[in-house]
């Protein structure tokens, strides 16, 4: 039996960090994604200034609750800004994926769905959506997306975050 | 092997480092806010995680985290406070999404299993070490409740037990004693365990 370490509530802190850190590790890259992340919400505020706003996932569930490790065959996101919801309903088709999105509260805006490419964003559809408030946008590849939200009478845009499909 | 990486360095250290990124940021060098995601993600991954969320969920809100603060960052006034309004920030979306997607919290020790013995990697064998070895297996002994508790603890500077109590589910008067008696136990558990396997 080994001397005991001292048991000061540092040491134990510590401890207790390099427990989860083996035990629990932050996803290899995470760190660069959410630099991705970060740099690119950044460089939106300092390019396009006050013109465009971003909007916050808050909510995420997958409809195929307790596959553990398995893939979900369809997930809702749940993006707010300042009182405006947008809702996503995405779903697989095949080797393609579909979005189905609502507007809350319904007004007249126009979807614009940009997507990744290796030379930056790029606008891949634009739709006008009227008084459901809902839109839809069948056989979209995999790949990262998303979506500006531009209301018709000129007040300020919003932004998604991105997101893989 | 090390155990260290950023986020088994000392809260304190890590925290002004944050700090010290935060503010070269706002001053205009845009790849200062790479260092402030480097030293920062760890912490909030952990803290999150604490949720019992999925891997994939938690890694949702550690982003949006990230977002929130490159959207406020004028609401930050002091570079000082960057590290506690992260954290903060991201113990309330964990919540928030753990309840709406219907994860659990840990509430209830009694409905909580126990961690069962791993087995282990040859990499983990190299990494413990002696007093390690009996602190971590007492760390697995511990309720989830403790476990999550003194897990965000660890990871936090001077943590604020007000939000942590909210977001945990226990009233808020109850969380510093909480926090004590789940150290004491830890404590308790690393002093009892004979070494039986006499490795």
């Amino acid at each position: 039996m080994t001397d005991l370490p001292e048991l000061t509530d540092d040491s134990i802190f510590a401890g207790i960090r390099a427990y989860w850190d083996l035990h629990d590790p932050v996803p290899e890259d995470l760190v660069a994604r959410a630099q991705g992340a970060a740099a690119l919400a950044a460089s939106e505020l300092y390019d396009v200034g006050l013109d465009i706003e971003l909007m916050l996932l808050v909510e995420r569930t997958e409809e195929l609750a307790g596959a553990r490790g398995g893939s979900a065959t369809a997930y809702t996101l749940r993006f707010a800004h300042d009182g405006v919801d947008l809702l996503l309903r995405v779903s697989g088709e095949g080797a393609s994926s579909r979005i189905d999105g609502w507007v809350v509260p319904p007004s007249p805006i126009a979807v614009v769905v940009q997507r990744e490419t290796a030379s930056g964003w790029s606008d891949a559809a634009a739709i006008d959506i009227g008084d459901t408030g809902r839109f839809e946008l069948p056989e979209l590849a995999p790949g990262m997306l998303r979506l500006r939200l531009e209301p018709t009478d000129g007040s300020t845009s919003f932004m998604t975050p991105a997101f893989e499909i | 092997m090390t155990i260290g990486g950023a986020a088994t360095e000392r809260p304190g250290e890590v925290w002004s480092q944050a700090a010290s990124a935060f503010e070269r940021w706002t001053a205009g060098d845009a790849v200062a806010l790479d260092d402030l995601v480097r030293v920062m993600t760890p912490v909030l991954w952990h803290v999150v995680r604490a949720y019992r969320l999925s891997n994939e969920v938690a890694e949702d809100v550690v982003q949006t985290t990230w977002l929130s603060l490159v959207r406020s960052r004028e609401a930050i006034q002091e570079a000082a406070a960057v590290g506690g309004w992260l954290t903060t920030t991201a113990r309330r979306e964990a919540w928030r999404v753990a309840r709406a997607t219907g994860r659990g919290i840990p509430v209830e020790d009694d409905e909580l299993a126990r961690r069962l013995p791993e087995e282990e990697s040859p990499e983990t064998e190299v990494v413990r070490r002696d007093g390690e070895d009996r602190l971590w297996d007492a760390v697995e002994k511990l309720s989830e409740r403790c476990q999550a508790l003194l897990r965000i603890v660890a990871f936090e500077h001077r943590p604020d037990y007000s939000t942590i109590a909210a977001n945990l589910g226990m009233p808020v008067g109850s969380i510093g004693p909480t926090r004590g008696r789940c150290l004491s136990k830890l404590r308790a558990l690393i002093q009892a365990r004979p070494d039986v396997t006499g490795d």
